[in-house]
Formats: structure tokens, C-alpha cells, sequence
């Protein structure tokens, strides 16, 4: 009977179960990945994005029949490139297919370019219906979606038309250098595209060909997707640390193939490599080699993080209890200090004691003030964020509190709890009593410089045991802010 | 740059240290406060002499009397007890402890305090009460308008010839509540009749 009223009130008596049990799942999880066995140093994840065939002619702007030149180039020296980041050591490789398929595999970007369908077709039918500068706008909103779910790297075909359509659209209003630059990023995402004859009235068919001309002679053929920022974008998206990209366009005599390597950390192009296409196969080897050879082999754990350490931190302690017997809450104040040791990487174990002095409510139900000694030991899941640590822990919490007494009787304040006029009733006397009970923390800790920590950490008990007492006295709520030290 | 910012320890250390001692220090004292304690305390009054003697404040003779009320408040509630003295022993009786009588305490019931009044009522022997049986009788707590606290007795007790008889005293502090003592609360029952506080 005992120990079914125990773990009725283990589960019920909590306020927050689904909270104890997010917690023990987010530790199990984080248990199970922090065993399996990691090597000292992590691959180089390089990406491929797909190359840029600049090889289209003005003249040939509107001859939809014929044959599109440089395609099969450009996929053969993405092959190429491929097959040879995939030989090289310590390097995971994400061909453009593995590419295409991560970014078009996330929801939030499939739900993006979903989206800018459907403006894009609002907009085509607003064109349609001689409303050009709702058009406009609509065909603006599109473009914007499809640019953010990186479609130009996914497949460029929807967003390229979405971008001629604004193109065709401003220059019809009347806004020709907006329409010029849209279709000029137009021909940046499919620079082989190719039109219908007589499709477009003269003057938008003029301007594709301008735009066209202006793309293939001022297009920076090292950035094919935009500046480093974008870069830097879709590498995070990638989870890679090197983007390998490239183009092919005409040179003086033939064609002349780019290729280069942009690191995500150093937030630069690291190195880059013009040749002409005929060399391609001699030189990209020696190139790769090259930069493979200074690309650095990260470890698997920054210093300032490893783990395997200790930290101790000494805190001040503000600690009221959320359940009281008292009318007015009454205040608990006092010192902590504290051990842990992140023993696994994301996983520590803790332990804490802490020494509070509760002074008495206004209305004086707390018959004296009392110190208490309390201890929490358990584990806690960790996440590091540059000079921020933050950790969630779960833990086992003993509480032995002082001269514990409460009365809302005033006779039991002024003659005292064992007078005749004092109701015995009203006395919740937990003097020299420990209460246990299961204790949830979160905070952080900020690396100050050296060794030292600047520690915040919140927490909340509730408390099961004793059975009597408990139901009055309960739930320590926590804030302890103060100085760490990493020994 | 971050990182080897981080490294050397130079970067802007945060103010975060001072605002959490200020902070601290705020909550001491806000939680050292506690409610407003207009009424605790000892307080003691004796009646003027006058030529029509009330029957509550003065003994068989018309002799002044003194009394001396020993209150502990708690938020809205009061509690505590009065002692009635024969002028005379009352003087004695602020170095000789306990005071003279048996009966002459009576112990406070159903304190209450709001808004600068306090009202309370108490069942024992009143001096001058004759013949000498406990009576209820209750008693508010005020300061008249140059700040004085009056206490006003009435007895509220169909079955005592004193139903209905009041009087009023001023009181003076003597002792503040921090400083009552165990022995300023002995208030042992007394018999039902007689009151030794009025000579009887």
C-alpha cells in the first residue's frame, strides 16, 4: 500500500510527467550516441554543386532545336571531381546528386519551392490577364521563396522560369533595367536556356538578348551561385565545410573550365583553378591535391572543449519553495557549490550540496527561521555553443531541513506550539526531517577566459518522500548564480 | 578572432557578476521585511484619577487602576493577554515579576488588525467586576488624532451586570515585540470568582 501511494505520488504528484520523461528520453538518446565509438579525427565533408555550362550563344538564344553545348562536359568534370575527392584520404565526398537529394529532401525547402509554384503561377496568370504589376510582385515573392529553398541548386528549371517570367513582365511595364537585370539572373541560373522563335513580342525579345550577352560576358564565373554568404548558406544546410563548384564558358581560343574550392569556416574561396578544357583531366588532379594537402583535418573535439573535465563552481543561492504552508512566501537564501564531470562527450554527471538559511514570512507562519543542508547528485546532457555551455540535468535530491515549523495560529507564534492555547492541528512541524525527491536543472555556463566560468543554473525539485510533510512543503524552486572554475 | 579572443580571456568581461550581487543584496532585504508591527509590544496605561470611578478601571474604593497588554501580531492577527494592577503594585511590578493576582489576566481571542484599528475580545476577570466572574469583553485598539493608542473595554456579556459598561485608556509602549519574553506571557487560569487586582 506503502509503495503504490510512493509511486502514485512519484508520477501524479509531479506537475510536469511529460517533463521528467522528455528529459530521461533527451539523456537516453544522448547516452546511446555519446557510446559509439568515434575516431580521434572527422572526415573532410566536401560537397560538389553542380557546374555551370557557359557555353550558350545570343544568336543561338532562339533556336530551341538546336542542340545545348557544354552539358555533358560540365557533368563529366563533376564526375571527375567526384571520383577523385572520393580516392583522396579523410574526405567524404557529397556528389551532385547526393547534393540535389539532401536539399530536396528537407521539408521546409520542398514546402518553399511548393509555394513559390504556386506564386509563380498566380503570376503568370496575372500577366496573362494584363495585371503586370500585381504580376510583378507575385513573380518577386516566387523567386525570393525558390532562392531561399536553394531550387538553383536543387533543379534551376522552375526558379529560371519564375525569373524570366519577372524579366518579361517588367520589361511588358515598362521598367526595362529592372526587367534587363532580372533576366540577366535569369540566364545565372540555366545560362542555356533557350526560347521559342516569335514567342515574345520584339522589344522583350530584344532584351533577353541583351541580358544574355550581358550574363555571358560579366557573369563572375567563380561565384555561379551567388556571393560567399550563399555559399556559406548552403554549406551550413550541407553540413559540409568545403563547396567544390565551377562553370565552363568560352575562352579566347576554347573552352576554359573554373573550378573552386570555398571553405565555410574560412568563409572564403580557398583555391581555384582556370584551364582550359582540354587539360582538364591532367590539371584537376594536382589542383585537388594541392588543396587537399593544406585543407586541415579537424579533430573530433575542439581543446576548449574537451571533454573529460572537471568543473567545480562555488554559486549564491535564491531558493523558495513553490509549495508552502505559510500564507506569504517566505525566503530561502544560501550558498552552493558544485562537481562535475562531463565524462563522455554531451553526457556528465553532477553533484551539488547547498546550504540555505529560510527567513520567516511577513505574517511570521514560519514560527522561526531554519537553515537546511540539501544534496542533488544525477547526470546531465550538455551542448556547447562557442564560449556557452549549456546543460540539462536529472537528479536525486536530499534535503534535511532545520528547525522546520509552521502555524497559521497566532497563539502557537506568541506562547509557543506547546501551549494549551495553541491548536496542534494548525503545526506543520518537519524539524530535523530529509525530504527526498527527484531534482531537474537547466542552465549555462559562460567561459569567462582561462579556466574560469560564469555559472547560472536553474533548477526545481519535487519531493516524495516522506509520505506526510510533504504535500505542504514541497517543490524548491532554484537560482544559483555564480563563479566556475574548470580544474 | 573569436575563438583566440576566448582563448586570452579578452574580451568584455560581462557586468553580469555585479548585477547578481546587487541582486542578492536586493533580495536580502526585501525578504528580511516583514509586515508593518503597529500593535506588538508591551503596552501599559494606568487610569486618571477621577471622581466618577468606572467600575472596569477602578477598584471597590474608586483607586485608579493600571493594566499592562502584552500583544504579538502576525499579519492581520493578534494575539495575547492583559493584566490588571493596583497602581500601586503595578509600579512595584515593573521589577517584580509575575504581577500580583491570580485573576488578573485575561487572554486575548480572535485578534484582528486592519487599516491602523485592531479589535480583539477576552473572557477572564475585570477589576472592579462584582461579583467576580469571567465576562466577555471585547476591545478595540486606536490612535486618537494626536497619535496616541487608546484602548476601549466594553463588555459584551448578557449574563454579567457589567453588559454594556465601557471605558477607555491610553496606552504607552514598553516594550517592543521583538522583546517579549516567555515570562511576559504566563497568564495562568484563574478562579472563577474573586479578583485579587481589585482588592477582593
Amino acid at each position: 500500500m506503502r509503495v503504490r501511494g510512493l509511486a502514485r505520488r512519484l508520477w501524479l504528484a509531479s506537475p510536469w510527467p511529460a517533463a521528467w520523461v522528455a528529459l530521461v528520453a533527451l539523456l537516453l538518446t544522448i547516452t546511446a550516441e555519446a557510446a559509439e565509438p568515434t575516431d580521434a579525427r572527422r572526415d573532410r565533408a566536401v560537397a560538389i554543386l553542380p557546374f555551370k555550362s557557359q557555353l550558350a550563344s545570343p544568336s543561338d538564344l532562339f533556336a530551341a532545336d538546336k542542340a545545348q553545348a557544354g552539358g555533358a562536359d560540365a557533368e563529366a568534370v563533376e564526375a571527375e571531381v567526384a571520383r577523385l575527392l572520393a580516392s583522396a584520404p579523410m574526405v567524404r565526398t557529397l556528389p551532385v546528386a547526393e547534393v540535389r537529394r539532401l536539399l530536396g529532401d528537407d521539408p521546409a525547402a520542398t514546402a518553399q519551392a511548393q509555394a513559390a509554384q504556386q506564386l509563380y503561377r498566380l503570376g503568370l496568370e496575372l500577366y496573362l490577364s494584363l495585371a503586370a504589376a500585381r504580376s510583378v510582385e507575385k513573380l518577386q515573392q516566387s523567386t525570393r521563396l525558390y532562392r531561399d529553398a536553394l531550387q538553383d541548386v536543387i533543379d534551376p528549371k522552375p526558379y529560371a522560369d519564375a525569373q524570366f517570367m519577372l524579366g518579361v513582365a517588367l520589361v511588358d511595364s515598362g521598367r526595362a533595367a529592372e526587367g534587363h537585370i532580372a533576366l540577366k539572373d535569369g540566364f545565372a541560373l540555366q545560362p542555356d536556356r533557350r526560347f521559342r522563335p516569335n514567342f515574345f513580342p520584339p522589344a522583350v525579345a530584344s532584351a533577353l538578348a541583351s541580358a544574355l550577352t550581358d550574363h555571358l560576358t560579366t557573369a563572375d564565373s567563380l561565384r555561379p551561385y551567388g556571393d560567399h554568404q550563399r555559399l556559406f548558406q548552403i554549406s551550413r544546410r550541407l553540413g559540409v565545410r568545403w563547396l567544390v563548384h565551377g562553370s565552363l564558358r568560352r575562352g579566347a581560343q576554347e573552352t576554359e573550365l573554373t573550378v573552386a574550392v570555398y571553405s565555410a569556416q574560412r568563409r572564403l574561396l580557398e583555391a581555384e583553378l582556370r584551364v582550359p578544357l582540354s587539360q582538364a583531366l591532367d590539371k584537376l588532379e594536382p589542383f585537388l591535391s594541392r588543396w587537399l594537402a593544406c585543407a586541415p583535418v579537424e579533430a573530433e573535439r575542439p581543446s576548449v572543449a574537451a571533454a573529460d573535465r572537471w568543473r567545480l563552481d562555488t554559486s549564491a543561492v535564491y531558493a523558495p519553495f513553490l509549495r508552502q504552508p505559510t500564507r506569504r512566501a517566505f525566503q530561502s537564501l544560501g550558498f552552493s557549490t558544485g562537481l562535475a564531470h562531463e565524462f563522455r562527450p554531451h553526457l556528465e554527471w553532477f553533484s551539488r550540496v547547498a546550504l540555505h538559511t529560510s527567513l520567516s514570512d511577513p505574517y511570521r507562519d514560519l514560527l522561526r527561521s531554519f537553515n537546511s543542508a540539501r544534496a542533488v547528485a544525477g547526470v546531465g546532457a550538455t551542448v556547447r555553443s562557442g564560449p556557452l555551455r549549456l546543460f540539462a540535468q536529472l537528479g536525486l535530491d536530499a534535503h534535511l531541513l532545520g528547525s522546520f515549523a509552521a502555524s497559521v495560529d497566532p497563539d502557537c507564534k506568541l506562547f509557543g506550539t506547546t501551549h494549551r492555547l495553541c491548536d496542534p492541528k494548525s503545526v506543520l512541524d518537519l524539524d530535523q526531517q530529509v525530504l527526498f525527491g527527484i531534482n531537474a536543472a537547466a542552465g549555462g555556463q559562460l567561459h569567462l577566459g582561462g579556466d574560469f566560468l560564469l555559472s547560472l543554473r536553474l533548477s526545481l525539485s519535487n519531493y516524495f518522500l516522506p509520505l506526510d510533510g510533504t504535500d505542504r512543503l514541497n517543490l524548491p524552486l532554484a537560482a544559483e548564480f555564480g563563479l566556475g572554475y574548470r580544474l | 578572432m573569436h575563438k583566440r579572443a576566448i582563448a586570452q580571456g579578452n574580451y568584455a568581461r560581462p557586468p553580469a557578476l555585479g548585477v547578481g550581487l546587487a541582486a542578492v543584496l536586493g533580495l536580502l532585504a526585501w525578504s528580511g521585511c516583514a509586515a508593518d508591527n503597529e500593535f506588538g509590544g508591551i503596552w501599559r496605561g494606568t487610569a486618571p484619577a477621577q471622581s466618577t470611578a468606572n467600575p472596569l478601571l477602578y477598584g471597590p474604593a474608586g483607586e485608579p487602576l493600571a493594566l499592562e497588554l502584552v500583544l504579538g501580531e502576525y499579519g492581520p492577527d493578534l494575539s495575547g493577554l492583559m493584566r490588571f494592577y493596583r497602581q500601586g503594585s503595578y509600579v512595584r511590578a515593573r521589577d517584580a515579576a509575575p504581577p500580583d493576582g491570580q485573576c488578573a489576566c485575561a487572554l486575548v481571542y480572535g485578534g484582528r488588525s486592519d487599516s491602523g484599528k485592531a479589535a480583539f475580545s477576552m473572557r477572564g476577570c475585570l477589576p472592579g467586576s462584582s461579583p467576580q466572574k469571567p465576562v466577555r469583553t471585547r476591545a478595540t485598539l486606536a490612535r486618537d488624532e494626536l497619535g496616541v493608542l487608546r484602548l476601549h473595554l466594553q463588555v459584551d456579556d448578557a449574563t454579567s451586570a457589567l453588559n454594556g459598561q465601557s471605558a477607555s485608556i491610553e496606552l504607552l509602549a514598553h516594550t517592543s515585540a521583538s522583546e517579549i519574553s516567555s515570562s511576559d506571557l504566563i497568564c495562568a487560569p484563574g478562579p472563577s470568582a474573586g479578583n485579587p487586582a481589585s482588592g477582593q
